[in-house]
């Protein structure tokens, strides 16, 4: 109710990072007509952010939820109206359903999971290096914030990553916009604590 | 910031300030104060990797699936395919599209009464036709061969106490006694014509009696009977007139017929109906 409040007001309380910029009206109209390659420019945009969010609080389907996720947003696509934030916003709260609902359903039937691939059988591209060192720096960010709290954790993620502001994060989560900065301050502090030791070395191979 | 603090209120407070735009990335803000923190939280906001962007053609999938007009659907456009893609790195890429499972999508749902049900091709139609062609031929041979039977002994069976079989009399005591129907004798009785009309009633009426122990011919019977009763004015007299005729010795039951005499009918002659009837 309060997201469809939200999304009513035309996501005004939205300062949520603006990717596809002043175009998104046009993007979404000409996606919600059919057009293929726009739908692929919003979901080039979110995807990405979207991914990182479920790696962090589901790392064993988060694709799978991102891919049933997908499939629910674009069966509801002619119906969303809104701007770029609010639709951000139903993204991540859809995500979030289906979050919800893979982790009810792994409780009623837990599963035992294979053993992993090592490293020999992944198939290696020529890139394979670069790609590994890129992802470092995001993928050590992204295993120190799955080392929080979940509540903090989702917090974080949806401030950072999928670019929601507190209001609309306060939505998702069905808590007070105060109580929303509270997690996320604490989040920080935390986060501040466990990069004592560890570090975020970046691209550059600077530790922070 | 220690985690006693109470909750950053207001925009207008500076830590609050400070707390969104670490969260939201501004650019000016002063990394120096949470250093590690915020160069965490940037490399969290980094670019895309090439295996977040794997599967775009599994959601352009999923699109044209659910976004496909009605209009193309029915029209002669391509049925929309699944496309099942693996999780292999750098496959779906625009410039590495790898190795993707078309499968043909189903037709799309709808009522099963509602379907056009395809032409059957003409062989189909000739199967078809010689079949039905076959059980009405079976239908007519099984009328007939059912008609047939109960015009034949069905019909005999028919009548209790028929007198295919008549108890000899004194007279014809030698003839065989068999009680089953249409072998009363051993030798076949001559079968009635039906040039019957042009006979004497003596003949008439022997014809008459032929019919108890051969009733085959109704329409011969239904001749004779109708000359017999202009004769003995009626067809419930046929039977005394006949008596009358024969005598005893032609008589079926002859005199020594168990009912003989002992039903006297109106006038006092013996009625058919009461002959048999018992």
């Amino acid at each position: 109710m309060c997201l469809d409040l939200w999304l009513r007001e035309g996501g005004q309380c939205a300062d949520t990072q603006h990717v596809v910029g002043d175009d998104f009206e046009r993007v979404l109209a000409d996606a919600q007509g059919g057009n293929e390659d726009q739908f692929a420019v919003l979901w080039r945009d979110a995807n990405p952010a979207l991914l990182r969010y479920l790696r962090v609080l589901a790392p064993d389907a988060a694709e799978d939820i991102a891919a049933e996720t997908w499939v629910h947003v674009v069966r509801g696509l002619t119906r969303f109206t809104g701007d770029e934030a609010a639709w951000r916003a139903w993204l991540f709260t859809t995500a979030r359903r289906r979050l919800l609902d893979q982790a009810r359903l792994r409780r009623r039937h837990p599963a035992e999971p294979l053993d992993e691939i090592t490293l020999a059988e992944v198939p290696r591209t020529p890139d394979t290096a670069q790609i590994v060192l890129d992802r470092l720096a995001t993928e050590t960010a992204m295993a120190l914030v799955a080392q929080l709290p979940p509540l903090q954790a989702d917090v974080i993620m949806l401030r950072v990553v999928a670019g929601l502001d507190t209001d609309a994060v306060a939505c998702i989560l069905g808590k007070t916009p105060g109580n929303v900065r509270v997690m996320a301050h604490r989040g920080l502090r935390r986060l501040e604590t466990l990069l004592g030791p560890a570090g975020v070395t970046s691209r550059a191979g600077v530790t922070l | 910031m220690p985690d006693s603090l109470p909750p950053i209120q207001g925009p207008a407070s500076q830590p609050g300030r400070d707390l969104d735009a670490l969260l939201s990335g501004e650019a000016g803000y002063p990394t120096v104060v949470l250093g590690p923190v915020a160069g965490a939280l940037d490399a969290l906001r980094a670019a895309p990797a090439p295996d977040e962007l794997d599967g775009e053609a599994a959601a352009r999938a999923a699109f044209r699936l659910f976004m496909l007009p009605e209009p193309e659907l029915a029209g002669g456009a391509p049925a929309p395919v699944s496309v099942l893609q693996a999780a292999v790195a750098g496959e779906g890429r625009p410039d590495r599209p790898g190795a993707t499972v078309v499968l043909p999508m189903a037709a799309p749902a709808g009522p099963r009464h509602a379907r056009p049900r395809p032409p059957l091709p003409w062989p189909g139609r000739w199967q078809v036709m010689t079949a039905v062609c076959g059980a009405a031929a079976a239908v007519i041979v099984c009328v007939a061969a059912l008609a047939g039977a109960f015009s034949g002994p069905a019909g005999q069976q028919a009548r209790p106490g028929h007198p295919s079989s008549p108890q000899p009399t004194s007279t014809s005591s030698k003839r065989p006694t068999s009680s089953v129907l249409g072998t009363a004798t051993a030798h076949p009785a001559p079968r009635p014509s039906a040039s019957g009309r042009a006979a004497s009633p003596e003949a008439l009426c022997h014809e008459y009696m032929q019919f108890f122990t051969h009733p085959e011919s109704r329409s011969t019977e239904d001749a004779v009977v109708k000359q017999l009763s202009g004769l003995a004015g009626g067809w419930t007299h046929i039977m005394g007139y006949c008596a009358k005729q024969l005598g005893a010795e032609g008589f079926p039951g002859g005199a020594g017929a168990p009912d003989s005499g002992h039903q006297p009918g109106h006038g006092g002659r013996s009625e058919p109906a009461m002959w048999w009837g018992h």
